[in-house]
């Protein structure tokens, strides 16, 4: 903190600028207020069709559950549900806690807010598509309402992700139906939930405020409101967090180096299920020729790529699920680099020199990678042409026109705790949409709806090994990481993470 | 004659206004491919392909949409915004404050500074001062202002901690949102501060050697009031000149001060809008840029002339 | 006392000469003498510091910085060089031809140049860009345009002093063409303003086209330029200040090299030139 000293200074420095007092920056041993960092700013706040973690966190803050993860767990508790029973494999009984109210005038939260909130991932969006998170909620035949406050989940076959992916997690959120029907497109005003925070603000590109919910039953969260700030720089947003403006931020992996040493406040690494990866376009010539595939993965050293990337911090991934989930396949093939047999390959195909776009996420971790992948692919008669894109585009970059004209690209998903979740991506039903690969394979969609009924664990991890094998061979994959989650919190406060990293718990932060 | 002066001035500023029309058009016209899907680049579904192709009015022949724009920009009516929903003219008006609070300080700063260090020059001429001042002043003028903006963020804020690095402060707190106008404004105002002060030293040595400010002088007449005075009646004209000629270069120079300081405004509204291939926001952002820019001339023009006959009219009764 | 003699006689003209070389013998000869290819990544040898093998370092990728600061700085005064020389083959065109053609056209030309410079240059240069996107060759054409006004109105202002000389109106008598007159006589004339401005303009080029890189709209990888170094140096700021300072200092050298010297130059060849925007 500055002292009247330095002021002094400054003003006996000829620099005559108009301070009068230093009112100073909250620091996190304010119960009041907390600012965050936000990587981007949201952009649409529906369960159904949210682009990803950042705005899944708010939705996390601001709704209720019938279940949800303990704090920094993937354990379910009870949230809004007072009881919860499987009774058989396609039934699930809940009766909710009485007296929880929507905030603004919009009641009480029944049982109908629950049907409404669920069915609704099944019904076609705005586009007429069927939304994002579809598959999550794909094994509900229809809820059923016994009672005000009770009712039934009926589904058409039985599903060993639902608890996780959809009950306790942002597909789960209960949404007040009254608020939903009101019209007006935007975020502030569609969802309304029944949380412990409530969206007081939102200044796009500036700031999201989110402030306590003083209707809200159950333990009130320690922070009366959290200010969620977008910025897209890591560079500055690590400045703002030494100078104090901020009190939690992610940082790359590449300052994780000089942060170490930083006394501004400590460092929380997590291990992280995320999958990194350069993908192909197997719908576009050449690319849909797999020697080309073949030649362009034998090109590239992965190692070097990750190591350039993350600054040395991260492992090499072999596959798409990450050590300790459930079907992690340890025999994974990773083909060491061999630029002869590439060009060979390549050769074979008819193809010596070719000239591809590569697309990515623009920021540093994956410019660095990208310009080793451009460096290596070079030497192999590969020219590749670098697209940056900021997050709106990059992320809208699969879809539409966009997507058919796609080449290469430095994927990146967040894992979540069932396989089931980020397996979903790479379906038939998701080209178009997410599974920018354009690969069609309906053996995959059957090994994957038979996963998510059986039952058995040893038998659905075999199921998951077997799903990651035809990935594997459709030579559309090259899997690079699966990162590792660093972020860089203020001395008292003790953020409430997911294992997977990327799921932030707003309403269990603490001051520890 | 004034009245002339004035006219031509007005007629001036319209024509250069109609040009950036002009050019703004052109470009829509002159981009590759399927206007439509370049302007929305991955967000090119049909629904907002649709959209955008409706709105302006694309599918028509050019003529057409050249009247529709000229309509559209006169009245000031941008469209609506695709990715957000909310009008472009919201968007735009919400961060122009702090572009104009940003150019403000930055000139404020300069004059503020400026002005007694070339009087300062002035007064002691061929000193080490005065030298320090001379290579000084150019430096910052020469140097790129990202250049001086990073090196501010790294000694001010990172090292020393003395002020904010980001963001334009609370908007409540007017407290709060000087100290966040303090180093963006020091960086692009850093430049100017040694233009000014050099524009404000050869004015004013110029009057200093005339006979009678010398005479004066000898006889004890003036001092300190003196100076200043002379000081702001010659180096007025030259001072404003020179700013309304490089305002645009504050306004380039403000850009990267918002981007790096991540504070809103205009600049960073048409950067951003850039990088997410948002053109409509690009046309609005680029267009408002320019009528300030213009505008913010043809104040400069019409201080001179308001000033020019009064200064006369003093500097013949001293 | 000549032109020269009076730039070694000041302080500040000296040093700026002394930068200029500095500069051009980094551009022109580095990429020549360095053993580094500005493109060859190491990632092993990443964020180096300064050794005999690498001066200043390397960068996040194991890159020498000395040799993409030497690449950098070619392109830049590569670029530079040719949007000046457009500029100036337009500007003195059109400036010369407003002084000697009827009002009406030469007022148009007026106009047209306050119109162009009334173009904030960076702005214009995002417009442009949002239109076709990023790429170098987008950057000569706008950069030439914002630069063209400038000497535009040197080229008009000293051919306008030349139309009613004596000597022109002798020439014409004798039967010379204005083309004649022209070249022999107003051109060569105007050559001493003209330099002053390439030397003083050409910062602007190099510090529009670093700062178009630095905001990641200008040259693409893995192409150094001064501003793309820049940026990675920022991004990497925290691992390590060189690449900022290296790519930061050849910035700062470059630009107050010119610019010194083209003070030091428009003080020894015509000072009127002071009062000229």
């Amino acid at each position: 903190m500055p002292e009247p000293i330095a002021r002094r200074a400054l003003l006996q420095a000829g620099v005559a600028l108009p301070f009068a007092a230093w009112t100073g920056v909250v620091l996190a041993q304010s119960r009041e207020r907390l600012v965050v960092r936000i990587e981007r700013d949201i952009q649409n706040l529906d369960p159904a069709e949210r682009p990803g973690a950042v705005e899944g966190n708010v939705i996390r803050a601001l709704c209720r559950n019938l279940v949800a993860f303990r704090r920094g767990s993937f354990e379910i508790e009870n949230d809004a549900a007072r009881t919860i029973r499987q009774t058989d494999p396609t039934t699930i009984d809940f009766a909710l806690e009485p007296g929880l109210v929507f905030p603004g005038d919009f009641g009480r939260l029944t049982a109908e807010d629950v049907k409404f909130s669920y069915e609704r991932f099944q019904l076609p969006g705005p586009t007429g598509r069927k939304p994002a998170y579809a598959e999550d909620w794909a094994a509900l035949d229809h809820v059923e309402v016994t009672g005000e406050l009770t009712g039934r989940l009926i589904l058409k076959r039985p599903s060993a992700g639902l608890w996780k992916n959809a009950l306790a997690d942002v597909s789960g959120a209960i949404q007040s139906r009254l608020a939903a029907a009101k019209p007006g497109r935007n975020a502030d005003i569609g969802l309304v939930g029944a949380g412990p925070y409530v969206l007081a603000e939102w200044l796009p590109n500036r700031r999201l405020v989110l402030r306590r919910n003083p209707e809200f039953r159950g333990e009130a969260p320690a922070f009366e409101e959290i200010v969620l700030r977008p910025v897209a720089d890591p560079t500055t947003a690590i400045l703002g967090f030494e100078a104090g403006e901020l009190q939690l931020t992610r940082i790359e992996a590449n300052d994780r180096h000089a942060l170490a040493e930083a006394k501004a406040g400590k460092l929380i690494d997590l291990p992280s299920i995320n999958f990194v990866w350069l993908g192909i376009n197997m719908a576009k010539p050449p690319l849909d020729d797999p020697r080309v595939r073949r030649a362009i993965r034998l090109g590239i050293d992965v190692d070097e790529v990750i190591t350039a990337a993350y600054d040395g911090t991260v492992e090499r991934a072999r596959a798409v699920l990450a050590p300790g989930m459930l079907g992690y396949w340890p025999d994974a093939p990773a083909p060491a680099r061999d630029p002869a047999a590439a060009r060979a390959l390549l050769a074979e195909a008819g193809r010596t020199s070719l000239r591809a776009t590569l697309t990515l996420l623009d920021k540093p971790a994956y410019r660095n990678a990208a310009e080793v992948i451009q460096a290596r692919l070079g030497e192999i008669g590969i020219a590749l042409d670098l697209l940056p894109l900021d997050d709106a585009s990059y992320w809208s970059s699969g879809a539409g026109a966009s997507g058919q004209a796609l080449e290469l690209f430095l994927g990146r998903f967040g894992g979540k705790a069932d396989p089931g979740f980020i397996t979903q991506w790479f379906l038939p039903s998701q080209i178009g949409s997410w599974n920018w690969q354009r690969w069609n394979s309906p053996d995959y969609a059957e090994l994957y709806a038979r996963a998510d009924r059986e039952g058995d664990v040893e038998k659905r991890a075999a199921l998951y090994v077997e799903m990651q094998r035809l990935m594997d061979q459709s030579g559309a994959f090259v899997p690079l990481t699966h990162e590792t989650n660093i972020y860089l919190a203020a001395g008292q406060l003790d953020p409430a993470i997911l294992p997977n990293g990327d799921d932030l718990q707003y309403p269990d932060f603490r001051l520890g | 004659m004034r009245l002339g002066v004035v006219a031509s001035r007005l007629a001036a500023t319209l024509a250069v206004l109609v040009a950036a029309m002009a050019l703004l058009f052109a470009l829509t016209l002159a981009i590759p491919g399927d206007p439509a899907a370049a302007m929305l680049g991955p967000r090119a579904t049909p629904e907002a392909t649709a959209s955008i192709t409706r709105q302006m009015g694309l599918d028509q022949p050019v003529p057409i949409r050249l009247w529709r724009f000229a309509g559209l920009l006169a009245t000031g009516d941008f469209g609506t915004d695709i990715v957000s929903g909310r009008p472009i003219r919201d968007m735009v008006f919400e961060v122009l404050p702090f572009t104009l609070a940003l150019a403000g300080t930055a000139i404020g700063l300069a004059l503020a500074l400026g002005f007694p260090a070339g009087i300062h020059a002035a007064t002691h001429p061929g000193r080490i001062s005065d030298r320090l001042l001379a290579l000084v002043s150019v430096a910052f003028v020469a140097v790129p202002n990202f250049v001086v903006a990073i090196g501010l963020l790294l000694v001010f804020s990172l090292r020393l901690r003395w002020l904010p690095v980001q963001g334009a402060g609370e908007t409540d707190d007017l407290l709060d949102q000087v100290r966040h106008l303090a180093l963006p404004a020091l960086a692009i105002g850093l430049g100017w501060i040694g233009y000014i002060a050099r524009l404000v030293r050869a004015s004013l040595l110029e009057v200093l050697g005339q006979p009678y400010i010398r005479t004066a002088r000898a006889f004890g007449i003036g001092g300190f009031r003196l100076t200043w005075k002379l000081a702001l009646r010659n180096a007025a004209i030259p001072t404003l000149a020179a700013l309304g000629v490089g305002f645009g270069r504050l306004l380039g120079g403000a850009v990267f001060a918002e981007i790096i300081f991540a504070r809103p405004g205009l600049g960073t509204l048409i950067f951003q809008a850039i990088r997410a291939r948002n053109y409509p926001v690009v046309q609005a952002g680029v267009f408002v840029t320019v009528l300030l820019f213009v505008a913010t001339n043809l104040v400069v023009d019409a201080l001179f002339l308001w000033l020019d006959p009064r200064l006369r009219a003093e500097a013949e009764r001293l | 006392m000549s032109a020269l003699g009076e730039i070694r006689a000041g302080a500040s003209g000296r040093l700026g000469a002394v930068l200029v070389l500095a500069v051009l013998g980094y551009g022109l000869l580095g990429p020549w003498l360095s053993p580094w290819d500005p493109a060859g990544i190491m990632v092993p040898d990443r964020f180096a510091g300064p050794s005999w093998s690498h001066p200043f370092g390397t960068d996040q990728l194991g890159r020498d910085l000395a040799t993409r600061g030497a690449y950098a700085t070619r392109l830049a005064l590569g670029l530079a060089i040719a949007t000046v020389t457009v500029a100036l083959a337009g500007g003195v065109g059109l400036g010369v031809a407003c002084a000697f053609a009827p009002s009406r056209v030469a007022r148009s030309i007026l106009i047209g140049f306050d119109v162009l410079a009334a173009f904030p240059s960076l702005i214009l240069a995002l417009a442009i860009i949002a239109a076709f996107g990023p790429g170098l060759d987008r950057l000569v054409p706008i950069i030439a345009a914002s630069l063209l006004p400038h000497f535009g109105r040197v080229a008009r202002a000293q051919a306008l002093g030349f139309r009613g000389s004596a000597f022109v109106e002798a020439e014409r008598a004798l039967g010379a063409g204005t083309a004649r007159i022209l070249f022999r006589h107003v051109l060569p004339n105007m050559l001493g303003p003209l330099v002053v401005l390439v030397s003083m303009d050409l910062p602007v080029v190099v510090t529009l086209e670093a700062g178009l890189s630095f905001l990641g709209l200008g040259v693409p990888p893995p192409l150094a330029s001064l501003g793309t170094l820049l940026n990675d140096g920022y991004a990497n700021l925290g691992r390590s200040p060189g690449p900022v300072l290296a790519a930061g200092g050849v910035l700062v050298v470059l630009t107050l090299g010119f610019t010194l010297l083209g003070e030091a130059l428009r003080d020894a060849i015509d000072p009127r030139l002071r009062s000229l925007p």
